[in-house]
């Protein structure tokens, strides 16, 4: 046999090889080993000459120097602030206050109406002198740490005089994606088993906080060195977040043997009781909190915030508060699998604060944002006064935090005799003020947005409904656009084809992407929270109708019927879906079925209420990790609460027909909700089954799925016989 | 019985249904996602199939595969890693389609694997009506094999010769498309196109690359390639083989450049050629089935059918790989039942390629209404829509037509089509620069009524698929399908396939004398063709149309409201899940191996 045969014979062998169960965990041992390697990567480019870009803006040669040019922004808005130009100091004066950071500091939700960068600027101006002072905004909203670096280093170019550095909300799935169980690399999976076995869940969050400390040291030490060289001081803003109007309520990870079970009947309790309201029934609320805790080892949130809002019912804010600030910590990515809100923690915190402490030397000073809104607020539970959402300021937000980075910068010029502090600046120099088709526009898209990020289980109205109400308090000419959103949301096609659309670009509302507009689910929780805040206004009914009419105009259960279950989706909840399906990776689209994280799964229903409706399920009830054979049960289906029948379902996919009477549909939205039975208990360590899966370069899931729909087929039973 | 066949993690990754061996739905997944070459799992296509069979998941008796995953393994572990493929390893897994298939689809039940090219092969014969023929499969490669040679007769297909990677015409053909500059396995249409305009002066050096061999064999001279282990697909010598240094992406394109194309093409059509009369002796059947990727060189087809030693010809309309779902499909019908999948309805050969989603008036209505843009509505008058468009054409516009359900392959063929005259002399340079927004040298292609096809093109036969080019004899020049060499890729478009097409090509005769309209597929470059309304209506905005039939619907961009355009540029097409639409899936430098 020649050489060549010989080698294709032992490559067809070991290709068969590879292709059962221990062939496959030999070469990822072998890969984990370090003996089985790939090419090497490509080595990185070389930084391009001077000039540089500045983040978006482009050096282009005018009058023998150099000016920076933005494009102009799209129809829709972008990342960047909008100022056309960025051109090199020329004199010594004004000084030029450079604004780096995310999304909050480029005004998200405000912008480009009010910025942070504006406001620092007007205070800046009217307490130390317009011709002192400017301020440069190179914030960008999706900012990373290594953008960040980049952009710092670039605006060198353009003589800045201090740096004001607002970042850390983002620090987490954007900084380090390998630390997860859906990073699409076979050795970050294996990484995060080996972690994942080593110390549980702890494993990976530890392997998170390690990388994220190195990438942090590293780009503020880098930032240190260039603000060194160069002379200027650094301003780094530690962030707030939003503790008292946001909640991160998320699945539970696997547990072992029947812990799901138990936490989510200790959840049902806690939010019964929650709802309930009165001081011993919290209590109860309280301590199945804590059981769930017990439970899960702190890492949930959910309990965090089942115990934050008991212990604020009973008045103990600075308990509400701990807890609180435990949930946004327990919401971190390596154990996150559904697409939440980011918002920085108390490693953050302290990370920053360390890096002020580091590099004081080279000029580095602090400004605690949590000291300071709680000394504006007095509450150390800051909420939807200071936060549109779980991060973005408000105006007064903006107006209290510039006030703070204002009174620092105004101390560290030496160009005004008696710096004031932040609450005198605050006072004498609130910032400007903004038009009141903006501040609705703002509200209206915070309750848009905080809809699209808010993982709640648990009704959303509280947190959207008084975001509508406020955007008509502000300018009640946007219930235009609130009928226009219902309008966009029921059109069958993307929202930026609609005539609803169209109409809200010519108006003095105009919703840019960051207000969520393009989103092409139904969005039920933000109709009925517009309908509610519409209908206190006055003519309710008038509402309804309307509001009704633009949903069915195009959406109603036709002959033809839909399939709820598959885009353009119809989940009341598209976020309760795990996130690499929501986002939709490069090697992880979405399954061809619904795989449903809670315990319960509902749907938006569309029908004039005038016809019996037909649903033709097709669902099954997948087993925990590393076990099979068994898993069955009764799904429950009911349609506005109201229960209509069961399916028994098994581990196979199963087809049932039910009838929803029309007198249990109303013309209009309807909530139709399939309740599935809990996981049996999953053994003593079902993360072990998961970290087999990831050792093999497989993506695998740390959280139950509760059920999986493959189809939820809906349509209409015509009347047979006319009524009389 | 209802089949389920699957091509996925490759190139154009597609699904289809048979049932009882009668092909009801096929789509490519790239329709879906938007994302061109669309390689992943084809979740969506795979809901499409079952909801146009209007089965269940649970009414699927098995699900076919294109490929074998070990096969394909133990070759790309002979061949090694390519430079630049990654530290991760991921391929490592052939256990990942049947993973994939059970996990991402759902699917419960058993999964049946076939050999790429016999997948191919099937995809041909299964669908050509003929009894039996000679079957040649050419591409890439698949597992091993990168060309085969069989009989298909009754429920089989029996190959009988192979051709070996690395030794391989489409990656011969490949690799001189990355040289000149292109994409690999997107810019090889590009050369095609550009052959014409040179001489084929590089013959000898294309002989150096490729030597032929007894019988159906055939060798690539490696040391001129690079693929198996490089980053690239040519070694240096290639270059200086050829004289030049390689053609930069968007570079100019001089006449060295249409001269390797034209020495590539004939190189390529000589040895087919040679290997399709081997074939001819060997099986001594009068039927030639072709596919595989090669088999989308329709220049190379022309010459054979007119120049071959077979009587008829059959390439089905998804040659490449998106077609090798239904080859795997009709695999699985004849292996469970032991009989011939009929492919279509009457046994006969495929005569169309319309197999995806379509939409209804009332559906398209109901998008227009909500967009609230200004529409003509022709429901019940189709003569009057037929002469509106014609109006349009007649007048130099470029009319975007959607009817029907969606096409499956490479081509539109009067489902998602761009229209316009042929014999406007300036419509092709508008076409190239302003619509589809591609290079200035590529050709159109014309749609023609089948019954006065012969009077215009040197062609004696049905030709539904655009898959082969023949010589343009029309009475009035045609600037605007005619290719520098006098040759066209005409479709022939059969009233009884596609009566509204066929009207409206008629009415167009009717108003000019001229039987035919240029026909390009409804995208713009670096996108799918389009798939639903929406993608038509979004194209209407950004493409430089004038006007677009949506069914029973016709609107001019003329009506489009201010900032329309605007807002659709600075829109960015979704995915399914409303996640943002990905670039082309191709590596364009290097053949995706792995």
């Amino acid at each position: 046999m020649k050489d060549d045969d010989v080698r294709k014979e032992a490559c067809r062998e070991l290709a068969e090889r590879l292709a059962t169960p221990e062939g496959l965990r030999t070469a990822r041992l072998l890969q984990r080993a370090g003996l089985l390697a790939g090419a090497a990567p490509e080595a990185p480019e070389p930084p391009p000459p001077l000039p540089r870009p500045i983040s978006i803006w482009q050096p282009r040669r005018e009058d023998g120097g150099t000016v920076w040019v933005r494009p102009e922004p799209g129809p829709f808005g972008d990342h960047y602030a909008v100022r056309r130009e960025l051109r090199p100091k020329r004199a010594e004066l004004p000084l030029r206050v450079a604004l780096f950071g995310e999304s909050v500091a480029a005004g998200y939700l405000y912008a480009p109406h009010l910025t942070p960068a504006g406001v620092l600027a007007a205070q800046l101006q009217a307490a130390g002198g317009a011709e002192n002072f400017e301020v440069i905004d190179l914030a960008r909203t999706d900012e990373t740490l290594a953008g960040l670096l980049a952009t710092v280093r670039a605006s060198l170019q353009v003589n800045p005089d201090v740096l004001v550095l607002f970042a850390g909300n983002n620090w987490n799935l954007l900084e380090t994606p390998e630390v997860s169980p859906y990073a699409p690399s076979v050795a970050a999976r294996q990484e995060y088993a080996a972690a994942l076995r080593a110390e549980g869940l702890a494993g990976p969050l530890r392997l998170a906080r390690e990388r994220l400390r190195q990438a942090v040291e590293a780009v503020y030490g880098e930032i240190a060195l260039l603000a060194r060289t160069v002379g200027i001081p650094v301003v780094v803003v530690i962030p707030e977040v939003n503790l008292d109007d946001w909640e991160n309520r998320q699945p539970v990870p696997w547990l072992p043997g029947d812990g799901v079970a138990r936490w989510y009947a200790l959840y049902g309790e806690a939010a019964a009781a929650l709802e309930r309201g009165e001081p011993a029934v919290l209590e109860r609320a309280e301590r199945a909190a804590r059981a769930m805790l017990d439970l899960d080892g702190g890492l949930c949130p959910t309990p965090w915030r089942l115990l934050a809002r008991a212990r604020q019912a009973l008045g103990d804010l600075k308990g509400a508060a701990a807890a609180a600030r435990a949930e946004v910590d327990a919401a971190r990515y390596p154990t996150l699998a559904f697409l939440g809100a980011p918002q920085a923690t108390a490693e953050v915190r302290a990370l920053l604060a360390g890096m002020v402490r580091q590099h004081g030397f080279s000029g580095f000073i602090g400004v605690d944002l949590p000291a300071v809104f709680a000394g504006h607020t007095g509450s150390p539970l800051p909420g939807r006064r200071l936060f549109l959402d779980y991060c973005h300021l408000t105006a007064e937000g903006m107006r209290v935090a510039m006030a703070a980075v204002a009174a620092t910068v105004l101390d560290l010029s030496g160009l005004v005799e008696s710096p004031p502090d932040w609450r005198t600046l605050l006072a004498q120099s609130p910032g400007p003020a903004v038009a009141p088709e903006a501040e609705a526009t703002a509200r209206l898209g915070a309750a848009i947005h905080g809809a699209h990020r808010l993982l709640a289980v648990g009704p959303k109205p509280g947190f959207l409904a008084p975001w509508c109400a406020a955007a008509l308090d502000a300018s009640p000419g946007i219930a235009g656009t609130l009928l226009d959103l219902v309008e966009a949301r029921s059109a069958p096609c993307p929202a930026v084809l609609t005539a609803a659309q169209q109409r809200n670009a010519a108006s003095p509302y105009r919703l840019l992407l960051q207000h969520g507009w393009q989103w092409d689910h139904l969005d039920a929780e933000v109709i009925a929270a517009l309908r509610t805040a519409l209908a206190a206004r006055g003519r309710p009914d008038e509402v309804d109708a309307e509001i009704d009419r633009r949903l069915l105009a195009f959406r109603a259960l036709g002959d033809e019927g839909i399939d709820l279950a598959h885009p353009p989706f119809f989940l009341w909840e598209p976020l309760e879906r795990f996130y690499p399906e929501v986002m939709s990776f490069a090697d992880l689209a979405a399954p061809a079925y619904l795989r449903c994280p809670w315990p319960a799964t509902a749907f938006a229903l569309l029908t004039r209420g005038d016809c019996d409706v037909e649903l033709d399920l097709t669902l099954r009830l997948p087993p925990p990790p590393g076990t099979s054979g068994g898993r069955s049960g009764e799904v429950a289906v009911a349609a506005n609460g109201r229960e209509i029948g069961s399916v028994a379902a098994g581990e196979r996919w199963t087809r049932a027909r039910l009838r929803v009477a029309r007198e249990a549909l109303h013309p209009g939205l309807n909530r139709l909700t399939l309740a599935w039975p809990p996981p049996p208990p999953a053994g003593d360590d079902p993360l072990a089954a998961v970290a087999d899966r990831l050792d093999l370069g497989i993506a695998a899931d740390l959280h139950p799925v509760f059920g999986e729909i493959f189809a939820l087929r809906a349509h209409l039973v015509p009347r047979l016989v006319p009524e009389v | 019985m209802h089949i389920l066949g699957l091509s996925a993690f490759f190139h154009e990754s597609a699904c289809c249904l048979l049932r009882d061996g009668v092909l009801v739905a096929a789509a490519e997944e790239e329709r879906f996602s938007r994302v061109k070459h669309d390689p992943r799992l084809p979740v969506e296509a795979f809901r499409f199939c079952l909801e146009a069979g209007g089965i269940g998941i649970d009414e699927i008796d098995c699900v076919a595969y294109y490929e074998r995953p070990v096969d394909k393994l133990a070759r790309q572990l002979w061949a090694g890693a390519p430079e630049g493929a990654g530290g991760d390893l991921p391929w490592l897994d052939p256990g990942r389609p049947e993973r994939a298939i059970r996990e991402g689809l759902g699917w419960e039940g058993p999964i049946r694997t076939y050999p790429h090219h016999a997948s191919h092969a099937a995809s041909a014969f299964f669908f050509s009506g003929f009894p039996e023929a000679a079957v040649l499969t050419v591409d890439g490669v698949g597992e091993w094999a990168t060309t085969t040679y069989g009989v298909g007769r009754g429920a089989a297909v029996e190959c009988f010769a192979e051709v070996e990677f690395p030794h391989s015409l489409g990656l011969l053909y490949s690799t001189l498309t990355s040289w000149l500059g292109f994409a690999v396995n997107d810019g090889e249409y590009k050369v095609m196109g550009l052959a014409p305009y040179g001489e084929p002066r590089l013959l000898d050096a294309m002989r150096r690359l490729i030597a032929t061999g007894p019988g159906g064999q055939f060798r690539l001279d490696l040391r001129y390639f690079d693929f198996v282990r490089g980053r690239r697909m040519f070694s240096p010598h290639l270059s200086e083989l050829l004289g030049a240094p390689p053609r930069r992406p968007g570079g100019e394109i001089t006449q060295l450049h249409k001269d390797v194309a034209r020495s590539l093409q004939a190189a390529l059509e000589e040895i087919l050629l040679e290997k399709v009369g081997w074939l001819h002796e060997r099986t001594g059947l009068p039927d030639l089935c072709l596919a595989g990727g090669v088999a989308l060189n329709v220049v190379a087809n022309g010459r054979i059918r007119r120049e071959g030693p077979f009587a008829r010809l059959f390439v089905p309309p998804a040659a490449g790989d998106s077609g090798g779902c239904l080859g795997a499909a009709a695999l699985c019908h004849a292996e469970l039942t032991g009989e011939r999948p009929a492919g279509t309805p009457d046994g006969g050969p495929l005569r169309h390629a319309f197999f995806g989603p379509q939409w209804s008036a009332r559906e398209v209505a109901a998008l227009i209404a909500a967009t609230g843009l200004p529409a003509r509505d022709f429901r019940g008058r189709e003569a009057a829509l037929l002469e509106a468009v014609v109006d349009r054409l007649v007048d130099g516009a470029v009319v975007g037509w959607f009817h029907g359900p969606l096409e499956l392959g490479p081509r539109a063929l009067g489902g998602r089509s761009l229209l316009a005259d042929p014999r406007d002399p300036g419509m092709r340079e508008r076409l190239n620069r302003l619509v589809k927004k591609r290079e200035a040298f590529r050709p159109f292609a014309p749609s023609v009524l089948a019954g006065e096809a012969a009077a215009w093109f040197d062609l004696d036969h049905p030709s539904p698929f655009m898959l082969e080019t023949c010589a343009v004899t029309a009475p009035i020049p045609l600037p605007a399908i005619t290719h520098v060499d006098g040759s066209a890729r005409p479709q022939t478009v059969d009233p009884a396939v596609a009566p509204r097409y066929a009207a409206l090509l008629a009415a167009f005769a009717r108003r000019t004398g001229c039987p035919l309209l240029v026909n390009t597929s409804f995208n713009v470059a670096g996108e799918p063709i389009v798939g639903s309304p929406v993608d038509a209506l979004a194209s209407l905005g950004t493409s430089g149309i004038d006007a677009l039939v949506l069914e029973d619907f016709l609107l001019d961009r003329a009506g489009l409201p201010a900032g329309w355009e605007e807002r659709l540029v600075a829109w960015r097409p979704r995915g399914r899940d409303g996640s943002t639409r990905r670039e082309s899936a191709i590596a364009a430098e290097l053949y995706t191996f792995v």
